[in-house]
Parts: structure tokens; C-alpha cells; sequence
């Protein structure tokens, strides 16, 4: 590959890789990677992506003058050939971008990450147990749930909660988790929690299907272990949230 | 019966196939994550080189920096409050900064320690623990564990035999082919600015590929290694400072933000070993690993790896055992 070649196809990957990050953002897409509160990297991306893309479009031109006037001293092997390598890596995330369809983490990715009942595993802090109980979701509910060690410390309480549904040979027929992904800072850090719910539907519905859950605690168990249960009054599947994950 | 077994396979082959299908979509999702909140501090990081190549001469650094080899190596350790990058971007800068004749002790202390002594880094840990012993003792004894990692390196007899061959170019001045431009003292500012953005791309190309690689390797491990069975083994006044840095390593994030992560563990883990956390994870994991590859030699970078493990190994298990918090 010649230098021009090169620095043509440096060029459009740096101008594909704009249209990326700014296709993630305005799609909402983003917040499948990475936190909300990170969001602004993306534009700041963009920005630097155009202004490098751009210098290589105005010296571009006077490297190829450069090019015939020097044609008989290449005294540079490396100033002539340039190596594809660098340009295929650096495609790479674009092309996996738009061959795989993106897909935020959800009840598959748990087998190797895990699922939690522990707080501790998601962190941030108690302050957050001062949200009122309708307005709790799956983090703040697991928040609670740590905070008292009696699994009947949560009886009688009313949740309504929106996850994906868990399963796995731990848990009874009549049992699913109803389940989020918590995240800092990109899904590298991704931890999943959930809450044990108990339901006749059990049984039928799908593995990662989300689901909205109403009922209300009740002491139980899950594999042997107590623990507070959820016991669902009403079941109804809903869309994915435009933000999948949680954020402690 | 043929056409009975034939349908056994062909469901069996359906099912193994969603279930490649599904790691597929969970090693993309984890690897455009870590790809997407490591391309803008790379991007930065190219940049801050191509403008200290164009902006900053070797007699201006040469002026700045002690001829002390001590010295030197505490100014590369304080260094990162003027270029505030992480671990992705120090990289290229360091290269630069060598090639304009910063001593390697210098280099090698400023490639530790700016991804945690920088004020981005200083503002999101104190945001995630307040003003405590974490905070000051990441500073502190990150920037410790930095300078010795440095004055270790200063008495090797031929610091620039370190460096790879093929990173050497860039040493003439410019990446490999900015040099078609040469260096004009009076040249326009807007023709300056120009080149440093043309120095950044060819840059952003050539270390964008380490951290590309380095990327895919921690997806990849994020994808297929349960996490659980590493956190399972997670107390202990040792084991915990241990399991802690190998965490650190394989997660590769960023420093900017390595904070709120390791809050998520600060409860179940030892103070010692969070710290150790929050010290090794910016020097050191695998797209930075990846991206040394690119600039030193092998046996160089297998030091840059050991010698801060060992020494943050050495203050986790310390903390653990000697000081009560």
C-alpha cells in the first residue's frame, strides 16, 4: 500500500469512526456502553475525530506534490510503503459496530458475571434507602433487602419494579429474578443484581424478556438460603428501557 | 429414523449456535464499552504529542527538567498536572517527550504515575471517597511507587536501547511520514496547529492499534472467565490485595474513572487492597500492556509490568497488616 492509499484510508476510518460515536449518541445507543455521565467523551470524540480527519485532507494534497518531485531519491523505505495493519485493527471495532447488532447485556451475559442479591456487589450508598418504596427500582430494592439482615424485615412492603428475567436450576418452578445490570463507568464494569420472585408465571416466561413486576415482600428462600421474596400480584411484559442499566 | 436424527441435529446445531450467537453480542458489547470510553483520552492524549512535538523544543524541556536523575525522575512524577491524560493517552506522549530528550527515568516515572497524579484523576477519586486515607494514599503512594519503579530504571547502562527498533522513527522527529513537512521556526501558527493535528492522527493509528488489541483481550477474558470465582476468593489480608490487582489488570479501565468502579468493592475488599486497586490499575493493564508493546522492548515492559505489581502488592498487604482505618 502506497502512502497515499494510506493516508486516504486513515482519513475515512477517522471520518467512519465520527459517524460512529455520533450514530451511538443520537441513537441512544450509547448508554448500551457506557454511563450517562460519560456520555459528553462521545462528543468530545466526534470533535477530534473530524479535526485529525481534516489534517489529513489539506497536507494530504501537498504530500502527493511532495511525492513527484522527490522520484528519484527514496532514501526512506518507510516514508513509501506503509503497513496495512494498523488501518484493518483500527476498523475493527467499526466493522464488529455494524455487523453485530448492538444489544445491551441482559439474563445471558449472567452465566459468566453472575447475579447478585448482595449490594455490596452494586455499592454507592444507603442515603439512596430515603427513596419512598413505589418509587424504588431493582437497585434500590437490593439496597433495602442488605440493609436488614431478617429476611421478614421487608414483609408487606410494595414494590413495582421493571427487569429481565432470570433463571437458573437454583431457583423452584414458581421462581424467577427479576434482574438488572448496574455499571459505573462502561459495561466492562457491569455487575448484575436481582430479586427473587415468586409467581405461578413463572414457568412461561422467557429467559431476558422484561418484565414489569408488581407485589409485595414476603420472607422466603432461594435454594436453601432465606431471604426476602417478592411475590408478584401482576406480571406484564414491557419494552427494554431506553436506559437498560442501573447507576449506583 | 435418518430424518429423526437429522432433526436432533439440527436443533442441537441451532442450539450451540445461539449460544455463539450470544457470546458474540456480549464480547461486542464489552469491547465497543471499553473501545468507546478509551477512544476520546487516546484521541486527547495523541493530540497533547502532536502539539509538544510542534510547540515544544528539546532546549525548552532540556531547560525544565533537572540533570539529576532523582530529581528528574520526581519532576516526571509531577508532570501529569501539566498533561492530565490517562493511561491511554500518556503513552504516545511519553514517546514524545523521550524523543525530545526527556531522561527515561523521567519518562518511565511520568508513564506511572500522570494516569493517577493529574487533577482529573484527583477530582474523580475525591468525588467517589471524599478526603480520606484512600485519596491521599493513591496520591502518595502511587506517586511513591512510580519514582522507585523510575530510579530503578535510571541505572540501566543504555536507557534508550529499551526502546523498540521500530518505534524509533518517530524519533527523527514526527511520526513516520510527517516528516515530509520539515520543521520551519517561522512557520504560521495555523500551519503549526495543522501538522500537530497531522502528527496526532498518524499517532492515533499507530498506538489506536495497541489499544484495539488490548481491548479485544480483555473482552474477550471479560466474556468467557466468570468473574464470581475470582471475587469468591476475595478476603484474606494478601489474597485480597492479589485478587484486587489481577481485577485491575483484566478490566483495563480507564484511571479517569477507575474510582466509582472500585467503589463497588470497597466494602467486601480491605482497604489495602482497594488501594492497590486504584494505584496498579492506571500504570498497568492489558491495552496498556499492549500499547508499551508498541514502544519498548519485550523484556522492558515485562519490568514496566512486575515492578509496580510487586511494589503495590508490597503497600496493599502493608496497609492490611500494619495500619487500621
Amino acid at each position: 500500500m502506497t502512502q497515499r492509499t494510506a493516508i486516504r484510508l486513515k482519513a475515512l476510518i477517522l471520518i467512519l469512526m465520527a459517524i460512529f460515536f455520533a450514530e451511538k449518541f443520537a441513537s441512544g445507543k450509547l448508554y448500551y456502553y457506557i454511563g450517562p455521565r460519560f456520555a459528553w467523551l462521545a462528543i468530545v470524540a466526534v470533535a477530534l475525530l473530524i479535526l485529525l480527519a481534516g489534517a489529513y485532507n489539506l497536507i494530504g494534497k501537498r504530500k502527493e506534490d511532495h511525492d513527484h518531485a522527490d522520484h528519484d531519491h527514496h532514501h526512506d523505505p518507510s516514508g513509501e510503503r506503509a503497513s496495512i495493519w494498523p488501518l484493518v485493527v483500527v476498523a475493527l471495532p467499526l466493522a464488529l459496530g455494524v455487523i453485530v447488532p448492538a444489544q445491551p447485556l441482559g439474563a445471558s451475559a449472567v452465566s459468566t458475571r453472575g447475579i447478585s442479591t448482595d449490594v455490596a456487589a452494586a455499592g454507592g450508598s444507603e442515603t439512596r434507602l430515603t427513596i419512598v418504596p413505589a418509587e424504588r427500582n431493582v437497585l434500590d430494592w437490593v439496597r433495602a433487602l442488605n440493609a436488614t439482615t431478617d429476611p421478614a424485615g421487608l414483609d408487606g412492603q410494595e414494590a413495582d419494579v421493571v427487569g429481565f428475567v432470570y433463571r437458573d436450576p437454583r431457583f423452584a418452578d414458581d421462581q424467577f429474578m427479576v434482574g438488572r445490570f448496574t455499571l459505573t463507568c462502561c459495561v466492562a464494569d457491569a455487575l448484575a443484581i436481582g430479586l427473587v420472585v415468586k409467581s405461578d408465571q413463572a414457568a412461561v416466561l422467557n429467559q431476558d424478556a422484561w418484565v414489569r413486576v408488581k407485589g409485595s415482600f414476603l420472607a422466603g428462600e432461594l435454594d436453601g438460603q432465606k431471604m426476602p421474596v417478592l411475590i408478584a400480584d401482576e406480571i406484564t411484559p414491557v419494552q427494554e428501557p431506553e436506559q437498560p442499566y442501573l447507576y449506583p | 429414523m435418518v430424518t429423526y436424527i437429522d432433526s436432533c441435529l439440527i436443533r442441537v446445531g441451532w442450539f450451540i449456535m445461539q449460544i455463539v450467537v450470544n457470546q458474540i453480542t456480549i464480547f461486542t458489547t464489552v469491547f465497543l464499552g471499553i473501545f468507546i470510553e478509551a477512544v476520546p483520552f487516546l484521541l486527547l492524549g495523541t493530540v497533547a504529542s502532536g502539539l509538544v512535538e510542534v510547540f515544544v523544543s528539546r532546549e525548552d524541556l532540556a531547560r525544565l527538567v533537572p540533570k539529576n536523575p532523582i530529581l528528574a525522575t520526581l519532576v516526571g512524577g509531577v508532570m501529569g498536572f501539566a498533561f492530565p491524560v490517562c493511561e491511554c493517552g500518556v503513552v504516545p506522549l511519553t514517546r514524545r517527550l523521550l524523543s525530545k530528550g526527556l531522561p527515561v527515568s523521567a519518562g518511565i516515572t511520568f508513564l506511572l504515575a500522570a494516569p493517577i497524579i493529574n487533577p482529573v484523576v484527583l477530582a474523580s477519586t475525591y468525588a467517589a471517597y471524599g478526603w480520606g486515607p484512600v485519596l491521599w494514599g493513591r496520591f502518595g503512594l502511587g506517586l511513591l511507587v512510580a519514582c522507585t519503579v523510575g530510579v530503578i530504571f535510571s541505572f540501566h547502562p543504555n536507557p534508550m536501547s529499551m526502546i523498540r527498533l521500530t518505534a524509533l522513527p518517530a524519533f527523527s522527529g514526527g511520526s513516520v511520514d510527517a516528516d515530509v513537512i520539515p520543521l520551519q521556526p517561522s512557520e504560521p501558527l495555523n500551519l503549526r496547529f495543522r501538522r500537530a493535528f497531522r502528527i496526532a492522527a498518524d499517532e492515533f493509528f499507530e498506538m489506536g492499534q495497541y489499544l484495539i488489541l488490548g481491548s479485544v483481550l480483555a473482552a474477550l477474558l471479560q466474556t468467557f472467565v466468570p468473574q464470581s470465582t475470582l471475587l469468591a476468593v476475595g478476603s484474606g489480608p494478601v489474597i485480597s490485595v492479589l485478587v484486587m490487582l489481577i481485577l485491575a489488570y483484566v478490566l483495563s479501565v480507564c484511571s479517569t474513572v477507575d474510582a466509582f468502579l472500585s467503589l463497588a468493592f470497597a466494602r467486601t475488599f480491605t482497604t489495602g487492597s482497594v488501594l492497590a486497586f486504584l494505584i496498579f490499575g492506571p500504570m498497568v493493564d492489558i491495552k496498556s500492556t499492549l500499547m508499551f508493546l508498541g514502544v519498548f522492548k519485550r523484556k522492558t515492559v515485562a519490568y514496566l509490568i512486575i515492578l509496580p505489581f510487586l511494589l503495590a502488592l508490597l503497600v496493599g498487604v502493608f496497609i492490611n497488616l500494619n495500619v487500621a482505618w
